[in-house]
């Protein structure tokens, strides 16, 4: 049985699928998932279950279509790795029994090495609730190299993602990334093309208390680098990205 | 908030903070922490579960975890009570008819021992709404000059989510009496 401090040991992508779909007995779904630049608030990417998909395929293997389902193709701007900070929304519903402790950990590689790893934890989730997870990650300035490496490389960037309900894996999704080299002569960013209806109604609304995200975001890096080195026990391997959300 | 968690966020140096935001149904906490991140707060709907929502705030990582307020979720809140820095109570203060369950809900929230550290910072909210009670006017009704609130760090704002206003001094205080408890070792 694979537990969390089996999958945060890995060092590479996992051959197969570590559970079968029917591990998720608790009725976990995924409505929605975005992608926003966390500072202007504009889409970079969505998908959810009245969204129709863009820039989004699965890798359909007619042999195996369990498996075909929980491998997706993605297509992300390049800007989703050179935003300052990047925010990501989650929107999922869980069925009739409560969740005791529902963690997520998500591994990204390139090119078969662990380039960064993220670990939250729910905790309780209520019966039959429909819940929102919006989490910022700061990413520091990466090597233009290596930014130049994976947008030169499509589908050679993946990742694990493991759901647990305590140490007990329900679900396993793999997925692999395309990034979408931005035209800067163009006015605008292709993202801001693909979703212009939803990115324009921001401008309009949001009195909000404007400024806050701008002004406040300095120092918040470091210190969680920290606590994901300590985590880890190996941060030569972390690499530059590494955000660890985990609240025990 | 026990000595050996207070210890462990000294050492690490996360300057990361859990905040739970709590009320009423139709209090306004879900509209009041996508306006103070700058999001579209017109098509908000009953939270039926939580939002979790990272906020970077002041060099601060604000955790706030936003859980529903309806009758029949609130047994399920104390399920989010371990390691909470801040409470944010919501306020309707238009809302007169209920500031009587307002209340009772509030003071039976500062009972729970897992609790008993944790800053409070009352927003006032709908302050813009004709009708609205003033801040003051919750202050009293809500008894917060009373006994149960002596041994009590606590502040009260009064706001507005959908003008924004008021939002960004409730915070403040919030992340200042924090960070003045836990992080003043560090």
């Amino acid at each position: 049985m694979v537990t969390p401090s089996d999958v945060l040991e890995f060092r590479k992508p996992a051959e197969n699928f570590l559970c079968t779909l029917s591990a998720n007995c608790y009725g976990i779904d995924f409505l929605q998932f975005q992608i926003n630049d966390y500072e202007t608030k504009k889409i970079i990417f969505e998908v959810g279950k009245d969204i129709p998909p863009v820039n989004m395929e699965m890798d359909i293997d007619f042999g195996n279509m369990e498996d075909s389902f929980r491998k997706i193709k993605y297509t992300f701007s390049e800007d989703v790795l050179r935003l300052p900070l990047i925010g990501t929304s989650l929107v999922f519903k869980v069925g009739d029994k409560p969740l005791e402790d529902f963690r997520m950990i998500e591994r990204h590689y390139f090119r078969n090495k662990l380039v960064k790893s993220y670990d939250f934890t729910f905790g309780f989730c209520i019966p039959g609730s429909t819940n929102t997870w919006d989490t910022v990650y700061s990413l520091p300035p990466l090597e233009d190299d290596l930014i130049s490496e994976m947008v030169a490389s499509p589908y050679e960037t993946t990742s694990d993602s493991f759901y647990f309900v305590g140490d007990t894996l329900v679900m396993h999704n793999k997925a692999s990334y395309r990034y979408k080299i931005e035209d800067l002569a163009q006015a605008k960013r292709s993202y801001e093309t693909d979703y212009e209806a939803k990115n324009s109604r921001l401008g309009a609304s949001g009195g909000g208390a404007k400024g806050t995200a701008g002004e406040s975001k300095a120092g918040g890096d470091e210190e969680s680098k920290g606590v994901a080195d300590s985590k880890m026990g190996d941060s030569d391997d972390e690499g530059p990205w590494s955000k660890n959300a985990d609240y025990d | 908030m026990g000595l050996l968690s207070i210890i462990r966020k000294v050492k690490s140096k996360e300057r990361e903070c859990r905040l739970l935001i709590l009320g009423l149904d139709n209090a306004g906490k879900t509209t009041i922490l996508k306006s103070f991140n700058g999001e579209d707060i017109n098509s908000i709907s009953p939270t039926l579960g939580f939002n979790i929502k990272t906020l970077e705030h002041r060099g601060y990582t604000l955790n706030c975890w936003d859980v529903g307020g309806q009758q029949t979720i609130r047994s399920y809140w104390r399920n989010y009570f371990e390691q909470t820095d801040g409470v944010i109570w919501v306020v309707d203060s238009a809302d007169r008819v209920r500031m009587g369950d307002c209340k009772r809900e509030l003071i039976d929230l500062m009972g729970q021992e897992k609790l008993a550290g944790a800053s409070l910072m009352i927003f006032a909210n709908k302050q813009d709404l004709r009708g609205a009670m003033s801040r003051d006017q919750i202050r009293e009704v809500l008894g917060l000059d009373g006994k149960e609130f002596e041994n009590r760090h606590w502040g009260i704002f009064g706001c507005s989510a959908v003008t924004g206003e008021g939002l960004l001094e409730g915070m403040d205080w919030m992340t200042e009496d924090i960070s003045g408890r836990i992080f003043m070792l560090s």
